[in-house]
């Protein structure tokens, strides 16, 4: 009877503990306003259409500016418009919106009067990187599905800067609405994403009319411009020129640009279209709507493989035959070992180095749609110079102090990640099957292949994982049971005889 | 009255001396998991953790997962230990609240 409540009086403390520890590291979570924060967020936002929320109110709430800079943003929160318009306050977010039947530039405290106009008629969309459209209801076009308040030269699409830490990648790509969602988050195609492996997408949030919203009009052109910056961690990279030879693991990478033709539904089969970038420029495969392709490339030296910085320049351009195109640009991880009738594509970024991601694209004179009555800004204006340009894409006015804040929040032995703390035993549920980069080996040894793949296949593997996992863990506590209630005499040779 | 303000007094203290064990157990468990997931990293960046892994990939199961749900429950148990142990010291000098 005493061991029965001495095992009971265990379990509770167990079981306190587990529910203790679960619920601090989600409460911290949402206090550190992380990719869980996000999550309902953004959710709450994107999928309802009568919330009186919005993205604004929200990501204000959440997200005052002064800390945007000063703290990694996680995704989707990318859908500032800023202009160069030099009157405007580059610490605020920018939009152009309707007023008195007129695009103007907004100001933060119209957009906060505003935002709860909810008008499900007239509304101003975009995409998300998921390709869902997304409304915000704070704007409403007077004049129905007129072009008003379209992009004019010289106007700023900006995302926020996107950090991804290895650890807990697995909440910050996907859309959760079942649970299989959360232990095996998809992309945008219904693929799975496998662990620590991660894709990056966006889409250029163009705004038309509600028909052709998110799309851009056949025969048009943008320019745009992203960057990989690497935060905290280095990007060690091998870079030679060749396709292949671009990873921090010696394995393939492309950066494959595609464009989603919706109209035709070529969507999920093969509804891209690509041009893969490489290291030198553009390396074209089928159609080739992305042209004049640059890489810049940011060293700490030019004579070591460490990269802190890549730079894209390109544009893209509508192609005359398909009508309303979706431009979206993708960073896939390419295992070039897959057979090439159907690519497997990876994403890029599985290690658990951060990456900072900070997109920005400016609209040129072909995409200009006559009717807008916006101020033109100069054409020709610097992007570099241009006011809002550190605030708009997330990068530090001083870097080289923040930087440094930032490398040691990111690094700092003593900056622990509350994340779920048997995480380790829940893994053992998710992809078992994946193979396996050995770079250091297949160096030693002259490999072409720098990965090594199970021999069993993931339906085995996937199986007996978990039950051998289970089957520790019980043999572990099982044996902290035994020794918690022991007295000495259980572990003399008595004690085997007879029962207690 | 008195009596009943007493006994609730006594809930209190017990509530505070759980919620105590429970936090420092929760603080040893962040703090000795940290300290393995240092091995971890060692382990699986460098060539060592690449033998590991293929030989895992011969294996039906994925051993670095199994290991690691095992490494998980060891971390769990010793901050359990060092928890109670601390607890018990805490509680032999300060009996008063007892």
């Amino acid at each position: 009877m005493k061991g029965i409540k001495k095992c009971f009086g265990l379990f509770l403390v167990l079981a306190t503990m587990l529910g203790l520890s679960l619920s601090v590291s989600f409460g911290v979570n949402a206090l550190r306003h992380d990719y869980d924060t996000l999550k309902v967020v953004s959710d709450d936002y994107f999928y309802s259409s009568s919330s009186a929320y919005t993205l604004n109110s929200l990501y204000q709430t959440e997200y005052p500016q002064s800390n945007a800079l000063s703290q990694p943003i996680p995704v989707r929160m990318y859908n500032r418009l800023n202009t160069v318009n030099p009157t405007l306050n580059p610490n605020y977010w920018n939009y152009r919106t309707w007023q008195n039947g007129e695009c103007k530039y907004s100001n933060d405290s119209y957009r906060q009067s505003n935002v709860r106009s909810v008008n499900t008629t007239n509304t101003v969309s975009w995409f998300n990187n998921w390709d869902y459209m997304v409304t915000d209801y704070g704007y409403p076009p007077t004049s129905g599905t007129t072009y008003n308040c379209n992009p004019v030269p010289g106007d700023w699409y900006s995302w926020d800067s996107i950090y991804m830490y290895g650890v807990s990648k697995e909440w910050g790509v996907g859309r959760y609405s079942t649970l299989d969602d959360v232990f095996n988050p998809k992309d945008s195609f219904g693929n799975y994403f496998t662990n620590l492996k991660y894709m990056y997408s966006f889409s250029l949030p163009l705004v038309y009319n509600e028909a052709t919203v998110g799309k851009l009009t056949p025969g048009r052109e943008i320019q745009f411009s992203f960057r990989l910056q690497s935060a905290g961690t280095f990007l060690s990279s091998d870079i030679e020129g060749n396709l292949s030879q671009f990873d921090i693991n010696h394995l393939g990478v492309s950066f494959r640009l595609y464009a989603i033709d919706e109209d035709n539904s070529q969507y999920s089969s093969n509804g891209y279209f690509s041009s893969v970038i490489n290291n030198s420029g553009v390396t074209p495969s089928g159609a080739n709507w992305f042209s004049d392709c640059s890489m810049t490339k940011n060293q700490i030296q030019p004579d070591q493989e460490l990269i802190t910085e890549l730079i894209f320049n390109c544009k893209f351009t509508s192609p005359t035959t398909l009508s309303h195109v979706h431009p979206n640009i993708s960073f896939y991880y390419h295992d070039p070992n897959e057979s090439s009738t159907r690519t497997r594509l990876y994403p890029i970024w599985y290690n658990e180095s951060p990456v900072r991601f900070g997109a920005s694209y400016i609209v040129t004179d072909n995409d200009w749609t006559p009717g807008a009555s916006a101020s033109i800004p100069p054409s020709g204006a610097d992007l570099e110079s241009a006011p809002g340009y550190a605030s708009t894409i997330g990068y530090d006015d001083d870097g080289e102090s923040n930087g440094g804040d930032l490398y040691n929040q990111l690094t700092s032995m003593f900056s622990f990640n509350f994340t779920n703390p048997f995480g380790a035993y829940f893994a053992s549920f998710r992809d078992n099957s994946s193979c396996v980069n050995i770079p250091i080996l297949a160096d030693m040894i002259h490999a072409e292949q720098t990965t090594y793949c199970p021999w069993f296949d993931s339906a085995t593997r996937d199986i007996v994982t978990p039950i051998l996992s289970t089957v520790a863990v019980m043999l572990c506590f099982g044996f902290l049971v035994r020794w918690l209630k022991s007295t000495n005499s259980d572990f003399s040779p008595e004690a085997s005889k007879g029962g207690d | 009255m008195s009596g009943v303000a007493t006994q609730l007094f006594s809930v209190f203290l017990k509530i505070a001396k759980f919620s105590a064990l429970l936090f420092v157990t929760y603080t040893f468990m962040t703090a000795v998991n940290t300290i393995i997931s240092f091995i971890g990293v060692v382990a699986s960046n460098s060539i060592i953790g690449e033998v590991f892994g293929i030989i895992s990939a011969c294996l039906p199961f994925n051993a670095l997962a199994v290991f690691g749900a095992i490494s998980n429950v060891i971390s769990a148990i010793l901050a359990f230990l060092l928890a109670r142990k601390i607890f018990n010291l805490y509680k032999e000098n300060f009996a008063v609240i007892g």
